[in-house]
């Protein structure tokens, strides 16, 4: 008799191993976690994000500690989507999981011509739009921030592509929810969120902000109750599946963003601090599923939200 | 690319003493790490097993003993993280990845060797040192620190051959002034084959200038905040010197060639 998997669930017409995926920008393309461990464990591979010309990053400081947390400004530093393709498409379709690309653009050409190539490329699964990357001054910040930029961006790249869109929302605004529905409604097939909160630092000797762009974005376990708030807000206002992620660093906050409604959860800041997170909370939701008497661990999404 | 695929787990502490007022030194049971590891590698441990203070914490290897299969890192407690792993006791089960980063290149002429350590750049000088001795090569080590309490490692040196020449402004050391005004003065006596430093971005990039005037080729190990130190978030750079795009440290580095990288940077 076949095994059955308790935590096999799909998403956007994927068939995904497990719930688990990698958060955007803190497993690179996926090579150096592969020295750690099977990469089939992963729902997903959600590689760095993609921008249509090579980026080489943000001067200056790129981290900073806080309690709990990370703010980081990389500056979406990547190779552009053709050394992409032609550099780690190879690797990443070798490996057992699906490959989902994080775009991110200047402009909303930018961000047709990034789906307008990736359309056809064997091996990528779905997009993800990032419409939230505080980072960048001139980047996507602007897109994520308003319901009709947001619904517009998602528009386009559906216009410009037959893969799934997943669209990655920006935590920094003031009603989560309305921008969810607006990307929903402009054809989005799943939604991730969050990504990092606005947060900065200051040298105190210096008496100037750390970072050279002021602000950076915050992640890591501060962030977690927070993502799981908009988690369980958004689930409610949408029909379409929802991957949650903001903070995720054990088995137990996988089954809270589960039980609020998501899908799929992604571990970001965790794999950066513990290169085997992913397969410790791999074995630990298992085991909650076997515990909980379900057969599948998609019998307890969205169950926070039962009277 | 690491050269090896890093080890991630559990080492037993087999010792964490003090060995000047700041300065600590804490021994690893990890024969795996021990096994893999060269000149100039770090390792990454967790100062806690909670999440605050988040990140590892990263230290060049001070120590290599593949016998044993121990590791060391000689540390200065400079702040919460420091201060944790100073409270490591006997027997306490510690959370590393190593051995990661590029070491030393060792494979370039070297008979007569010249380090230059600046404070706790020190650290990562005596395995380099053991394997430049085994090929019976000399070397120099000119060694900058602000007081006598910041003083670690010269007669363990001295043990295995080196001879150590240090500098203070404080006048304790064997040279008055700073580290690269010794350095300057030992170029004009005499001659090596090459250069090794480590220490203060400063430091680097003085010494950098005087070897090149030189004719020295340099290698430096750098430093700078890291979170995965694995090349998964891009957070760790210095500009290269073409002045186009960056070094990523724990990758690339922390050791590279001082031409290659551009000193001018400071955040
Ligand atoms: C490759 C490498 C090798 C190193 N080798 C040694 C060594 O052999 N001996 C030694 O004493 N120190 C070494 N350092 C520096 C050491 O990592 C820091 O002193 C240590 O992280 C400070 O942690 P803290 O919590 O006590 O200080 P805090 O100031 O509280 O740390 C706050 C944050 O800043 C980071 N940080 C602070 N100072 C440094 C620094 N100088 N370099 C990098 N990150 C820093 C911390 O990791 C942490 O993320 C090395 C650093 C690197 C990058
Ligand atoms: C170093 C770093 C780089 C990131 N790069 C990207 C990126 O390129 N695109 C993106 O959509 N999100 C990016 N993110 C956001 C993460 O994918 C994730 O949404 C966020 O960090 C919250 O999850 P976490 O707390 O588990 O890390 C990045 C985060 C970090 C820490």
């Amino acid at each position: 008799m076949e095994k059955i998997n308790p935590l096999a669930t799909s998403l956007a017409g994927l068939s995904l191993s497990s719930p688990l995926v990698t958060a955007s920008g803190t497993c690179g393309y996926a090579r150096e976690l592969s020295e750690f461990f099977d990469l089939g464990m992963l729902g997903a591979i959600v590689v760095k994000g993609i921008t249509l010309a090579p980026r080489t990053g943000n001067p200056g400081t790129r981290l900073i500690e806080t309690p709990a947390g990370l703010i980081n400004s990389i500056g979406l530093e990547n190779p552009g989507v053709e050394k992409f393709i032609s550099g780690e498409m190879p690797f990443l379709r070798q490996q057992h999981a699906p490959v989902i690309v994080n775009i991110s653009g200047n402009t909303e050409e930018e961000y047709a011509a990034l789906a307008t190539r990736l359309d056809k490329v064997v091996g990528v699964s779905a997009l993800e739009v990032n419409i939230s990357c505080p980072n960048v001054k001139t980047g996507g910040m602007a897109f994520g921030a308003s319901t009709i930029a947001a619904a517009r961006v998602t528009t386009l790249v559906r216009q410009h592509s037959q893969l799934p869109l997943i669209v990655k929302l920006s935590p920094n605004v003031t009603d989560i929810a309305a921008i969810a529905r607006a990307v929903e409604e402009a054809g989005a097939d799943a939604i991730s969120l969050i990504n990092t909160l606005l947060g900065m630092a200051i040298d105190i000797e210096t008496r100037r902000p750390i970072l050279r762009g002021t602000f950076g974005g915050l992640s890591g376990p501060a962030i977690k109750p927070v993502a799981l708030r908009m988690v369980y807000q958004v689930f409610r206002a949408v029909k379409i599946p929802v991957i949650g992620m903001g903070g995720i660093s054990t088995w137990q906050d996988a089954a809270e963003f589960i039980l609020a409604g998501a899908t799929a959860v992604g571990i970001g800041t965790a794999s950066m601090v513990n290169p085997l997170a992913v397969p410790t909370i791999h074995q630990g939701l298992q085991a909650y599923a076997t515990r909980q008497g379900v057969r599948n661990i998609a019998e307890l999404r969205g169950m926070a939200h039962q009277q | 690319m690491v050269e090896h695929r890093p080890h991630c787990g559990i080492a037993e502490v087999v010792e964490n003493i003090k060995v000047a007022p700041k300065i600590w030194r804490l021994t690893l049971c990890t024969p795996e790490i021990a096994a893999a590891a060269k000149p100039g590698q770090f390792v990454n441990i967790r100062a806690s097993s909670q999440y605050d203070p988040l990140l590892r914490r990263p230290f060049s290897l001070n120590r290599i003993d593949r016998a044993k299969g121990t590791i060391s890192v000689l540390y200065r407690v400079v702040g919460r993280g420091t201060e944790l792993i100073s409270l490591f006791r006997l027997g306490e089960k510690v959370d590393l990845i190593g051995p990661l980063g590029k070491g030393f290149a060792t494979s370039h002429p070297r008979q007569n060797s010249l380090f230059v350590a600046g404070g706790m750049g020190i650290a990562p000088f005596f395995p380099l040192a053991q394997v430049l001795s085994a090929d019976k090569a000399t070397a120099t080590c000119l060694y900058g620190v602000r007081c006598a309490d910041d003083l670690a490692e010269v007669s363990h040196l001295e043990t295995i051959g080196v001879k150590v020449v240090t500098a203070s402004e404080d006048g304790c050391g064997h040279y008055h002034g700073k580290v690269t005004d010794l350095l300057a003065a030992t170029l004009c006596q005499e001659d090596f084959s090459l250069g090794f430093a480590c220490g203060p971005h400063a430091m680097l990039s003085a010494t950098k200038d005087l070897c090149l005037a030189a004719k020295l080729p340099l290698q430096v190990s750098l430093e700078s905040i890291m979170a995965c130190g694995l090349g998964l978030c891009l957070g760790c750079t210095c500009p290269k010197s073409n002045g186009e795009d960056y070094w990523h440290i724990c990758t690339d580095g922390p050791v590279l060639w001082a031409e290659e990288v551009d000193f001018a940077w400071r955040r």
